[in-house]
């Protein structure tokens, strides 16, 4: 038996990947046990320690109303950055992947695409703070256009979606190197059948590009969702969650609450919460992905 | 008569493209112009685009203050070593899962995997008290550390990928030839992944340069805080000098946009042939 298991496996493999293992181990497993951990207890003052109370933070937390505010917001902020990722991102990859008399011009455009990406989270919320001024840019063009005046980042019905917009503006890079890549790998063949049966470019695009993509789409949206629901560092620089909690999302009750106030109890609960719904988000979606590849197979 | 109406599909698609080039950019042209302009001009309205008067003063002020290249050089210091970490563990671990025959290697792979998803920022309580702990708070090696973390998944991933395509016959061949296994990776297999590890440093190399959250939790200061912190305290200060501000951000991008001019293909080949799978 033993021999036979030496047979099947190099075992000397896993020495190549112990060191990422152990680092992974340590940076993740453990820290997060320790979260778990101490979202059942609570700092005592008398005791000088953290003691078991069960599930006392998480009832405390389920009846904090900033808590319900804060997951709200967190849901509109992801539903509306998934779809404007997507909106700006498929677009511009079919444009991109459309045939270019030019392949250096196309690349050229390409790498112009990709420029937003670069900038940090900061630097991308100083350059549109700077658009967003009251006498900036972009009022200066909404005037033009005769509409008002609008706070984009002071106003409570206009904030979360300019944060969104800027959200968007940082990241639909990647989605869009990600789509591009797909709709390069759809084989030329199809397409040239479809052309051969009389289909034009809105049918090609709908009969063939769409059903080849969806694979990868479902997966883009995975991936958007996983990074925009704990998103924290582009709306942390632009709002603190203001005005009036409007861009509040779950990332900064999760700091608030665990560093600024200092408790570490409560803290770590959110943290299990919020590794819950996304779990939960996740599963559902996956289970229901995989439901209608099944039915359409 | 089809070459014109060829002609004219190519001139719309250049039309259309460069106009939503320009729009997508408008906020990083402007910026760029505006870290040209003599502080009373970032006020002037209707604003402009251009300086009228080009002065290259808000950059000489920005890069004179200590405060701020201590925050390049932080960023430097940080960005580079978990870079170099980030691709060494993660070449290692990719050659052992795409050349050794392993036990579980299924949802090893696809727990790697899933780590991408994994809200990292949940660990940020236990990474206070950890770094606390431990002595690592407000250090470089926290940083590090934690940036090679979450960049280290994917890096595995595409460098897995990267080695599978290179053909197994030349290390046996090597092996055979009485060569260690250490030795083939050194001298046959890590040149051929040359644009792998390019590849991926720059994608290591963007994420330590442009990560935040971590960064404010795990510093106190200029000290040891890197670019990104720097630039997030100065975003609603009340008296904000627009032109020094817009300087600072072209600076700090500047390095990320040179790396990025000349390994972009390594980079869009890196990730498109790796993560769509």
């Amino acid at each position: 038996m033993r021999r036979r298991f030496r047979d099947r496996y190099d075992m000397e493999g896993f020495l190549f990947l112990a060191p990422a293992l152990t680092l992974l181990v340590l940076s993740i497993a453990f820290p997060l046990f320790r979260v778990i951990q101490r979202s059942f207890q609570e700092y005592s003052a008398q005791v000088g320690a953290f003691q078991y109370v069960g599930l006392k933070q998480y009832q405390h937390l389920f009846s904090d109303p900033l808590f319900w505010i804060s997951v709200r917001n967190t849901f509109i902020f992801t539903i509306g950055s998934i779809a404007l990722h997507l909106g700006f991102a498929y677009p511009i990859a079919l444009l991109l992947n459309a045939r270019w008399p030019n392949v250096k011009i196309r690349n050229f455009f390409r790498g112009a695409f990709i420029l937003p990406f670069l900038f940090s989270p900061p630097a991308a919320a100083l350059l549109w703070g700077l658009l967003f001024r009251p006498l900036g840019p972009l009022n200066y063009g909404l005037s033009k256009l005769g509409v008002g005046q609008i706070a984009f980042l002071g106003d409570s019905s206009w904030a979360l979606f300019s944060v969104m917009l800027v959200n968007s503006w940082v990241y639909f890079p990647l989605y869009m190197i990600l789509i591009l890549g797909g709709l390069q790998s759809i084989p030329k063949i199809f397409y040239d059948a479809a052309r051969v049966d009389g289909a034009n470019w809105i049918q090609r695009f709908i009969y063939v590009t769409l059903p080849q993509m969806r694979t990868l789409v479902m997966t883009v949206i995975l991936i958007d969702f996983a990074t925009s629901f704990i998103h924290f560092d582009l709306v942390w620089t632009m709002t603190k969650g203001g005005p009036l909690r409007s861009t509040y999302l779950i990332s900064f009750f999760l700091y608030e609450k665990g560093l600024r106030n200092f408790r570490l109890g409560y803290g770590s609960a959110v943290g299990v919460v919020i590794a819950l719904i996304m779990a939960i988000c996740i599963s559902v979606y996956v289970f229901v992905a995989i439901r209608r590849e099944e039915a359409a197979v | 008569m089809r070459s014109h109406r060829q002609r004219i599909k190519h001139l719309l698609l250049y039309a259309s493209t460069t106009l939503i080039t320009l729009a997508v950019l408008f906020p990083v042209i402007f910026g760029f112009f505006t870290s040209f302009k003599p502080n009373p001009e970032t006020f002037t309205y209707p604003p402009k685009l251009m300086p009228q008067s080009w002065t290259i003063k808000s950059y000489t002020s920005v890069l004179s203050q200590q405060r701020y290249l201590r925050y390049f050089l932080n960023g430097y210091l940080i960005s580079i070593s978990s870079t170099l970490l980030c691709v060494f563990l993660g070449a290692l671990a990719g050659y052992g899962l795409s050349r050794f025959r392993l036990p579980a290697k299924r949802s090893l792979m696809l727990a790697i995997l899933a780590l991408q998803m994994f809200p990292g920022a949940i660990l940020m309580i236990s990474y206070f008290n950890l770094s606390r702990a431990l002595g690592l708070y407000d250090t470089y090696l926290a940083l590090i550390l934690i940036d090679t973390t979450f960049a280290l998944s994917l890096v595995i991933w595409l460098l897995k990928s990267y080695f599978d395509s290179i053909p197994v016959s030349l290390e046996e061949a090597a092996l055979v030839d009485g060569c260690s296994r250490s030795r083939a990776l050194l001298s046959i297999v890590a040149p051929l992944a040359r644009a792998g590890f390019i590849g991926t440093g720059v994608f290591a190399f963007i994420r330590a340069w442009n990560e935040f959250m971590f960064a404010l939790i795990l510093t106190k200061g200029p000290e040891r805080a890197p670019v990104t912190v720097g630039l997030a305290e100065l975003f609603g200060q009340y008296s904000i000098q627009w032109n020094g501000v817009m300087a600072l951000t072209v600076v700090a991008t500047f390095p990320l946009l040179i790396v990025f001019i000349f390994v972009q293909r390594y980079i869009i080949k890196g990730i498109t042939s790796g993560a769509v799978k």
